[in-house]
């Protein structure tokens, strides 16, 4: 395992994220926000479902 | 769970839900509030601050019904007297029962043209029987009229299950007779190394079984892929073929490509290059997306290369922000579970080449599980039962009692996860768990996003 070369990768990923979460416009962010279309969606967050 | 009328609302007092995820509302620019999210009923609350057991108790004494309906709705708050795991699992009953459907996977082929270090399959040369897929119809045939079916749900796994591609379309031949009789509709996942698919044989699937998704596995970019899926006999490139045949599956329509990313120490430092190369490549966005799974014991060591969960979880949600970033929403919330998995049901079977039957996908060809067959699809089929019971059909029932999954927000979304890995002494809980309000605050970037990509 390349220690460096991960720990580059974690920071990348931590930056990714404040990158993304910056860009959140506060007036999208409502209580109706279509979240819960997302939970059903086809690309809804995969896991195990069925085939591991 | 509804109330008729404002005198039933008014008769109860309240409490906020167990399975509720808490983001502070000045995190995504609306301080004063607090955004709640049910991982029960995959619904959102804006409520102010202050709302707490107090402030909600003077609700029903002010009589501000609307703001309760609406609370109680979206699974944020329940009548004190509910037990929640209780009534999550009865609800999870309920579903499954009114589902009338059921699962198969189906092993055409115990060959498979690649070596993975982490795959804990002994491959053999050798494809299904003609008997085999006979009885694997005539045992689906019984069920689906005994059981009035609507809904078959066929997974095409392997080995590689693209290596038996003319098993698949023999099975798929002799089911449709059935189909027909019973009304009966089938939808169909293919899990394959991405190596064989073409479109024509996608074609077949999607007109014959229903296909609604293909899972193909890319573990980095080009030479860290082929050092974790190495191909037999010394060739190695297969990482450009299989991006290729991603990009075609992408572009079928009504077919979601789902691409997997088995993370380990070895390849993890060059995740975010593979997700370059993707975000780059000629893949439909709209009709594809990306997870990523750790190595997991498959009947061996492989986990013992996986990362700590917190690092994974941390990696997780940031590859996501990254392909958001690059234009590309993976999804960040995940779907109420209502069955953990087949183990965990009665209408769930697993069928190996040989046919062998499982009630789990991680076992068939591999040595250590060799005992856990169940049965044989001949015994099935000729109304034999199993010889034995579901390996973890009390998984569901007992997780209300277990001393982790029975307090925790994502059990409606986790279901306990996996019962084998928690069986073999390994805790599966998933990065949606450990990184739950970045999950959310993803959320609302992606929303944010929405119309911009």
């Amino acid at each position: 395992m390349d220690k460096l070369q991960t720990k580059k990768e974690i920071e990348l990923a931590k930056a990714e994220l404040e990158k993304a979460l910056k860009k959140i416009d506060a007036d999208e962010v409502t209580a109706e926000a279509d979240l819960e279309k997302m939970a059903e969606s086809a690309k809804a967050l995969l896991d195990i479902n069925g085939i591991c | 769970m509804a109330f008729a009328d404002r005198k039933s609302l008014a008769a109860h007092r309240y409490k906020f839900s167990k399975f509720l995820i808490s983001l502070d509302g000045s995190s995504v620019g609306k301080p004063g509030f607090i955004f709640l999210y049910s991982t029960r009923t995959g619904r959102l609350a804006k409520v102010p601050s202050s709302l707490g057991d107090a402030l909600l108790q003077s609700f029903v004494d002010e009589q501000r019904f609307e703001e309760l309906s609406s609370l109680i709705d979206k699974g944020i708050i329940v009548p004190i007297s509910q037990n929640e795991i209780v009534a999550l699992a009865e609800e999870n009953q309920l579903l499954e029962n009114n589902r009338k459907a059921l699962r198969f996977v189906f092993q055409p082929s115990g060959f498979c043209q690649m070596e993975c270090g982490y795959c804990g399959q002994d491959h053999v040369n050798e494809k299904s029987h003609r008997n085999v897929i006979r009885d694997s119809v005539s045992f689906l045939d019984r069920m689906i009229g005994s059981r009035n079916i609507e809904l078959l749900e066929l997974g095409f796994f392997g080995a590689e299950a693209m290596t038996g591609f003319p098993e698949i379309q023999l099975f798929c031949d002799l089911l449709k007779p059935t189909l027909s009789k019973y009304s009966c509709r089938v939808m169909s996942k293919l899990v394959t190394n991405g190596l064989s698919v073409t479109p024509s044989r996608i074609a077949f699937l999607k007109g014959n079984a229903g296909l609604a998704s293909v899972e193909v596995t890319l573990d980095g970019p080009p030479g860290i892929h082929e050092q974790s899926r190495p191909m037999r006999g010394g060739k190695n490139e297969s990482f450009v073929r299989i991006l290729r045949n991603t990009e075609m599956l992408s572009r079928t329509g009504g077919v979601l490509t789902v691409i997997r990313i088995n993370v380990s120490s070895a390849n993890v430092g060059h995740i975010s290059k593979l997700l370059k190369i993707l975000a780059n490549s000629e893949i439909d966005r709209n009709q594809a997306t990306v997870y990523f799974a750790p190595v997991h014991s498959w009947g061996n060591d492989a986990h013992k290369s996986a990362l700590d969960p917190d690092t994974f979880a941390e990696l997780d949600v940031g590859w996501r922000a990254m392909l958001l970033n690059l234009g590309w929403d993976v999804g960040q919330l995940p779907k109420r579970r209502v069955a953990t998995c087949i183990a965990t049901t009665d209408d769930g079977w697993v069928v190996d080449h040989s046919g062998g039957v499982f009630d789990c996908t991680e076992k068939p060809l591999v040595g250590s599980y060799s005992d856990h067959r169940k049965g044989s699809i001949s015994d099935l089929a000729s109304g034999v039962p199993l010889r034995a019971d579901r390996s973890f059909r009390q998984f569901g029932p007992d997780l209300p009692t277990s001393s982790m999954c029975g307090q925790c927000f994502a059990l409606p979304v986790c279901g306990g996860r996996c019962p084998k890995e928690w069986a073999e002494g390994r805790i599966p809980c998933p990065s949606f768990k450990l990184q739950a309000e970045n999950y959310l605050r993803l959320a609302f970037a992606a929303k944010s996003f929405g119309e911009k990509m």
